[in-house]
């Protein structure tokens, strides 16, 4: 293999694939990125053997076509830093890589292309088309109740199922640690008619990666198998497997019956918490808030620091009720929120609470109280 | 500072005298308490034994040579820990200001205890007689108004023995003795000083402190000061325990990670039953490994959940096992432990959805939850019917030496 290529358009297509790299695995050939030259274009394929990430450089001038295997974040590295807007990557004996840039030229150690996994391809299944700022911002409103306890490993991933509510087809995107949980909803219509004939849960790492990848303002294409999930955007594309265990059911933690409703400024409020979070107690954050008419007291403290107290204007005609949070939990909500005005939905101190923004029907986070 | 009354208890030849407690028929023979094979090292040696030069950290192939004849036990820590329970609620009884020093010796200060239980003699010899009573075992005692001054004192008159030194009678006491018994004189500051003609402590009492500073900086200072009987360190009774793990030394050292990973089950096992025991829970698990030629790697990892289930704690070795080089290398040491305890009512405090929720939990739940269940169940039955009650399969402890790879040799606990 020797081949011709810009230097800034494979740094930029070898970063994108870093994070699907697992530096310390059984298998030292996954540290590696594949590196396939054809007539005019580059292909890099990293995988950890649950998610496989293609990315394709076109308009490349390759002199002989060939395949490498080479330490994908060295590369990246030496890479990013060399002196010269084209390098030449050549494949040299004994599977090593030669890379020249200007006066700068490393020799750096790969391993044969023969021991790199072969990489599944998906199976039959229906690409939809879909907003990529819609999808991304539906994976950010649940991620963070991704649970990361390796023990509870069907809560390690976002649960994505198809649902007809009053007539109308939509897709949830649930994640819950146990805690908390979050829900998001799309109707279908607008994620390009996407439907699963049953629930998938996608890996944690995999919807990290799809939320880096989902950066930009066009469109991508999604098709969710049965066994596998594809994302494809332009020259790059990445397959991964769901999470193989029972999603819980969420429905059932969802709060029913009477509530005590409060609105609040997102804004307001979320820097209140900040700061008594600065006084809540190192591994719990426990945060107490009090409710009375149109006023919200917040309080926190800790047994060798002290105590913040924060009272805050807010609509509510209910009962006076006071109930604890982690203040980890809520802030985790408002921060991935982006409406002014928030509605928490509480019954009493011991029972789930609701977050809703106000007069968005297609997200509801609960969280669970702590005794106080 | 008004003047203190501090004791220091020392338990006598402490896991040796619970063995023969536990076996009459070893009364009066010569014993060690000692791991067997080319790297065991003695952990305790009765004073029979210690007739004849052995000592604890001594290897246990020197102690035999020493006495050939002496009867050699395997370490058993669970007893040594139980009865070290039972030894600590009886000085507490007396103060709550007891700093444990190891699992076999404290101080004591009994400064306000007079008026209840007499001046410190009678506090001592009250301590003793509790001791002797309730677990058959003799400890010594040191009094004196400064810590480390109760410390030497305790070891003067052992084993069973009671040595008071009254405030004013401290240069008395101290003066003769070699300076190597003043608290953190090691051997290389031993020489130091023997070369500048200071062997006892009473010579290094009569030295101007500007010349201790100059040779020794600090610390000379500091030994001039203790020379003097001034210490003013009080008794620290804060010492939680941070950290329960446990450690195996090989005879052979061992290699793969099948072989490795069996003895960490083992280990992880132990640490679980320690923590089960005393009803705690840790969020952090530590790997520690040493190789052949004495590199010794560390790692560890914070668990989601604060667990005491052997399982789990397992499973976290082993994945910190990835993280370290292999490569064919044979291991003498491998250590599992866990730290950063949680309280019950830290962890308890935050309410869980799938219970109050009304959310049915699912298999994974349910097994993790049996997991803590089977946990108590597990150690409560190695209480009664030892290690051999109930075993991991992997760690068959019948199984002979070489199947393991390696016994288990010296067992040390490393708790910081």
């Amino acid at each position: 293999m020797e081949i011709r290529i810009d230097r800034d358009a494979f740094a930029k297509a070898l970063g994108v694939v870093q994070g699907v790299v697992e530096r310390k695995h059984t298998m030292p050939v996954l540290a590696n990125a594949l590196l396939s030259a054809q007539d005019d274009s580059l292909e890099i394929v990293v995988t950890d053997l649950e998610i496989c990430m293609r990315n394709r450089i076109p308009s490349i001038s390759t002199e002989t076509a060939g395949t490498v295997t080479v330490n994908a974040r060295k590369l990246y590295e030496v890479v990013k830093e060399l002196p010269d807007p084209t390098v030449e990557l050549r494949a040299m004996d004994n599977d090593w890589v030669e890379i020249r840039s200007g006066r700068s030229l490393f020799h750096i150690a790969g391993l044969p292309a023969q021991d790199f996994p072969t990489i599944p391809s998906m199976e039959e299944a229906v690409y939809r088309t879909v907003p990529e700022k819609h999808l991304r911002r539906l994976l950010s409103l649940v991620e963070y109740a991704i649970s990361t306890d390796e023990t509870r490993y069907h809560l390690n991933g976002v649960y994505v199922e198809s649902r007809t509510t009053a007539g109308s087809d939509e897709v949830r995107f649930v994640a819950t640690d146990g805690h908390r949980l979050s829900l998001a909803t799309a109707s279908t219509t607008d994620l390009g008619g996407l439907k699963l004939d049953e629930g998938v849960i996608l890996p944690r790492k995999a919807v990290a990666e799809l939320r880096k990848l989902l950066d930009g303002d066009q469109s991508v294409e999604i098709a969710l198998g049965k066994n596998h999930a594809s994302l494809r955007k332009r020259g790059l594309s990445m397959l991964f497997q769901y999470v193989d265990g029972e999603f819980p059911e969420y429905e059932r933690v969802i709060p029913k019956g009477e509530m005590q409703r409060a609105t609040v400024k997102r804004a307001q409020f979320l820097r209140a918490l900040q700061r008594i979070s600065l006084v809540s107690a190192d591994r719990t954050h426990g945060a107490k808030l009090e409710l009375h008419p149109a006023e919200l007291r917040l309080s926190a403290n800790h047994p060798d620091i002290g105590e913040a107290v924060e009272t805050l204007e807010i609509e509510y005609a209910g009962d006076d009720l006071s109930i604890g949070f982690n203040a980890t939990y809520l802030l985790d909500v408002f921060r991935v929120l982006e409406a002014d005005e928030i509605e928490l939905e509480i019954k009493d101190g011991l029972s789930q609470g609701a977050i809703r923004e106000k007069n968005n029907p297609d997200f509801l986070a609960i969280v669970m109280p702590m005794r106080i | 500072m008004p003047p203190r009354s501090i004791l220091h208890v020392d338990m006598d030849a402490f896991f040796a005298s619970v063995e023969v407690r536990e076996k009459p028929s070893l009364r009066g023979l010569p014993v060690l308490v000692a791991g067997a094979g080319k790297r065991g090292v003695v952990s305790a040696a009765s004073y029979e034994a210690r007739v004849f030069g052995c000592r604890s950290a001594q290897p246990t192939a020197v102690a035999l040579r020493l006495c050939p004849r002496a009867v050699v036990i395997s370490p058993r820590h669970g007893i040594y820990e139980e009865v070290s329970e039972q030894v600590f609620a009886i000085f507490e009884r007396f103060t709550p200001l007891v700093e444990p020093l190891s699992i076999d010796e404290a101080f004591l200060d009994v400064t306000g205890s007079e008026r209840l239980f007499g001046p410190p003699r009678a506090v001592a010899e009250a301590i003793r007689a509790a001791v002797s009573a309730e677990t058959r075992l003799t400890c010594s005692v040191g009094i004196s108004a400064v810590k480390f001054i109760a410390k030497i004192a305790s070891g003067r008159n052992k084993p069973d023995g009671l040595t008071e030194v009254p405030p004013g009678g401290e240069h008395v006491f101290l003066d003769p003795l070699p300076i190597g018994e003043l608290w953190g004189v090691g051997p290389k500051a031993k020489e130091a000083l023997e070369s500048r003609g200071i062997a006892t402590i009473g010579d290094l009492r009569r030295r101007d402190a500007r010349d201790l500073m100059r040779w020794f900086g600090e610390s000379g200072l500091h030994f001039h000061q203790l020379a003097h009987a001034i210490d003013e360190r009080a008794v620290e009774p804060v010492h939680e325990r941070k950290s329960i793990s446990h450690e195996d030394t090989y005879a052979d050292d061992i290699a793969g990670r099948d072989v490795i990973e069996r003895h960490l089950l083992d280990q992880a096992t132990r640490v679980a039953d320690r923590l089960t025991r005393k009803g705690l829970r840790g969020r952090k698990v530590h790997l520690k490994i040493r190789d052949g030629r004495f590199v010794t790697e560390s790692r560890q990892t914070t668990l989601p959940r604060a667990t005491a289930q052997a399982r789990e704690i397992y499973r976290a070795a082993c994945g910190l096992l990835d993280s370290v080089v292999l490569d064919g290398r044979g291991f003498r040491l491998t250590g599992v432990g866990v730290s950063d305890f949680v309280e019950p009512a830290e962890e308890e405090a935050q309410l869980d959805l799938f219970g109050a929720g009304g959310m049915k939990p699912t298999k994974e739940e349910t097994h993790h939850q049996r997991g803590d269940a089977l946990q108590g169940v597990l150690t409560a039955v190695r209480e009664r019917f030892g290690a051999k009650g109930l075993y991991p399969a992997d760690t068959d402890p019948h199984a002979p030496a070489d199947t393991l790879g390696g016994k288990a040799l010296a067992k040390k606990k490393a708790d910081p």
